[in-house]
C-alpha cells in the first residue's frame, strides 16, 4: 500500500527519463511492427485522390496543397505532406503549394518538393509550383479573389514568378479549375476553405477537400466529414502511418509507429498506477481517521 | 577559412550539429529552467518572426504594393501606406481617434465575411445533425470516414447519435431551471461531453509524444548515426 501511495510523488524527470526510453527504443533496436489499422477517414481521403486521378477532366485540373504549419508540428504536418505529395506525384497530378497561416508553411512544402520531384520526374513550373506565403489577415480576401481569378489574386509564385508566366499555370482560371483542396495544418485554417472557396465552384458538387490536421486538432473535424464537408482526414502522425501503408511505402510515419505505440502504452500505464495510488492514500487516509 | 560555406557535405554537418544542440538546448528544460533554454527559446523566435517578415515582404508587399507602386507606376498604391499606418495610432493618446477610421471599414468588411462564413459552415452541420434517418440510407457507408455497418447497427448507430445530441443539448439549455427527467438527461449530457474529451485529451497525447518522435528520431538517426558515427542512413 506504502508503495502504491509513493507512486503519486515520482520526480517528473523520471517519467520524462522513461518516456525518453519508450521513444528511443524501436529507433535503437527496430523490429517489424504489424500493419496498422486503416480507419474509414483515410480510405476516403485515398479514394478521393485517386477519383481525382481517374477523372479525365478533373486530372488536368490543379490541386492546392495548403501548408499551413510551421516546423515545431513538423513530426505530424511534414510527414503528412510527404505523404500525400508522394501520392499526387505518383498520380501525375498538378499542385501549388500555398501557405496563408504560417510562412514556414511554404518552405517546408518546398522542401519535400525537391526531396520527392527528382524520384517522380517532376519539375517545378511544369507540374507544381509555389504560390509563396500570403498572411494571415489577408486569407480571407485572397480566397475569395481566387474563386474567379486565381493568378490575379495570387500574382506572383514564391521566386516573384507571375503566374500567367508558369505551365502549370496555363487554363488554370478560378475554382472550376481547382480538382481538389488538401489542407495541411497545425492550426485553425482549415475553415477558410470551406466557408470561401469549396462551393463556388460551377458545378453542384464542391470542390473534394481533404484535411490533415495534427491529431490534437482531429476530433473537432469528424462532424465535418459526416456533413460531407470533408472528404476525407489523416489523423496526425497515425494517420500518416495509416497512408503510407496504403501506398505501400516505408518512410518516416512507418519507423516511428512503433515508437507511438510504446509511448501511449507508458502513458496508459502511468495513467493507471496513478489512480491506484490516488485509491492507495484514500483508503490509508480513511483508515488513519478510522483510528 | 570559409571554403566549408561551399561544401554541401560540411554545411550539412554543420546543420545537424547545430540542430542537435538546439533540440538539446530547448529539451532541457525538462531537468529544470536554464539560461541555457532561454538563450535558444529566443533564437527560435527570433528566428521565426524574422522569418515571417521577411516572407512577407518578399511574397506579398514587394510584388503587390511595392513593384506595381515604383516601378509599374501605379503611384495610388502610395496611399495604402498611410491608410495602414492609421491602425498604430491607437497608441496615440491624441490622435487613437483616428485609427477608428481604418477599424471600421475593416468591422465592415469582417462582418459582411463573417456572415457567409457562418452559413457556409454552419448550415451543413446543423443540417446533418437534424437529418439522420432512423434507417440509414443506401450509400450511407461509402460517406466518407464512415464505418461499414450493418443495417441493425446503422438504425443504433443513428438512435445513439441522436440521443447523444438531444442529451448534449439538454445541458446547455440555461433558460429553466432543470428538474426531473430533464435533469436526468442533462447529467447524461455531461458524461457523454467527458467521453469527447476523453478522446480529445487521447489525441492531445498522441500528438505530443508524436512531436518528441520526430526529435528523437532526429537526434537518434540523423545526429549520432549519420553525422556522429557516419553511419548509413
Amino acid at each position: 500500500m506504502g508503495f502504491l501511495v509513493r507512486l503519486q510523488d515520482i520526480d517528473r524527470r523520471v517519467l520524462y527519463l522513461l518516456l525518453a526510453v519508450a521513444v528511443s527504443f524501436p529507433f535503437l533496436f527496430p523490429a517489424p511492427v504489424p500493419d496498422p489499422a486503416i480507419l474509414p477517414q483515410t480510405q476516403s481521403f485515398f479514394r478521393t485522390v485517386e477519383a481525382v486521378s481517374a477523372d479525365p477532366v478533373r486530372r488536368d485540373k490543379l490541386v492546392i496543397l495548403s501548408c499551413n504549419f510551421s516546423s515545431s508540428t513538423s513530426a505530424e504536418s511534414l510527414t503528412q505532406t510527404e505523404t500525400v505529395m508522394r501520392h499526387l506525384m505518383k498520380n501525375k497530378l498538378k499542385f501549388a503549394i500555398f501557405s496563408f497561416n504560417d510562412p514556414q508553411g511554404r518552405e517546408l512544402g518546398q522542401l519535400i518538393a525537391n526531396r520527392l520531384q527528382d524520384e517522380y520526374g517532376y519539375q517545378y513550373g511544369r507540374d507544381y509550383v509555389n504560390w509563396g506565403f500570403r498572411p494571415p489577415a489577408a486569407a480571407v480576401n485572397t480566397v475569395k479573389a481566387m474563386v474567379r481569378n486565381i493568378p490575379e489574386a495570387i500574382g506572383t509564385d514564391a521566386n516573384g514568378t507571375r503566374l500567367v508566366e508558369i505551365p502549370v499555370m496555363r487554363n488554370i482560371r478560378g475554382a472550376n479549375d481547382l480538382a481538389a483542396i488538401i489542407e495541411i495544418t497545425g492550426s485553425n485554417s482549415l475553415p477558410v476553405w470551406l466557408q470561401y472557396l469549396q462551393r463556388t465552384g460551377a458545378g453542384a458538387e464542391p470542390i473534394p477537400t481533404l484535411y490533415c490536421p495534427t491529431a490534437v486538432m482531429a476530433p473537432e473535424a469528424f462532424p465535418l466529414l459526416k456533413s460531407g464537408q470533408l472528404q476525407g482526414m489523416l489523423t496526425g502522425l497515425k494517420g500518416a502511418i495509416e497512408y503510407e501503408a496504403l501506398l505501400n511505402v516505408r518512410g518516416f510515419a512507418t519507423r516511428a509507429s512503433a515508437s507511438l505505440s510504446y509511448s501511449h502504452f507508458l502513458i496508459l500505464a502511468l495513467i493507471v498506477l496513478g489512480n491506484l495510488g490516488t485509491f492507495a492514500a484514500r483508503a490509508q487516509a480513511r483508515r488513519g481517521g478510522a483510528r | 577559412m570559409f571554403d566549408f560555406l561551399t561544401n554541401p557535405g560540411a554545411m550539412r554537418t554543420a546543420n545537424v550539429w547545430f540542430a542537435a544542440l538546439c533540440t538539446l538546448g530547448l529539451y532541457s528544460i525538462l531537468y529544470r529552467e536554464n539560461r541555457f533554454f532561454r538563450f535558444f527559446e529566443h533564437l527560435f523566435i527570433g528566428l521565426a518572426t524574422g522569418y515571417a517578415v521577411y516572407t512577407t515582404w518578399n511574397d506579398t508587399l514587394r510584388p503587390r504594393w511595392w513593384d506595381p507602386m515604383v516601378a509599374e507606376g501605379r503611384w495610388w498604391w502610395a496611399f495604402a501606406l498611410p491608410a495602414g499606418l492609421l491602425f498604430y495610432l491607437i497608441y496615440s493618446r491624441k490622435y487613437s481617434w483616428m485609427s477608428r477610421l481604418i477599424f471600421a471599414v475593416f468591422f465592415g468588411f469582417a462582418a459582411g465575411q463573417a456572415f457567409q462564413g457562418f452559413a457556409a459552415y454552419y448550415f451543413p452541420l446543423v443540417r446533418s445533425a437534424i437529418n439522420v434517418p432512423l434507417v440509414p440510407a443506401a450509400g450511407a457507408a461509402a460517406a466518407p470516414g464512415a464505418y461499414a455497418l450493418t443495417p441493425m447497427a446503422g438504425v443504433l448507430n443513428n438512435l445513439l447519435f441522436l440521443f447523444i445530441v438531444i442529451s448534449v443539448m439538454t445541458y446547455f439549455f440555461f433558460s429553466f431551471e432543470q428538474k426531473g427527467p430533464v435533469a436526468g438527461v442533462a447529467r447524461m449530457g455531461r458524461y457523454l461531453l467527458m467521453f469527447a474529451f476523453g478522446a480529445i485529451f487521447g489525441s492531445t497525447v498522441m500528438a505530443r509524444m508524436s512531436l518528441l518522435i520526430g526529435r528523437t528520431d532526429f537526434l537518434i538517426n540523423d545526429w549520432i548515426r549519420q553525422t556522429v558515427f557516419r553511419l548509413p542512413g
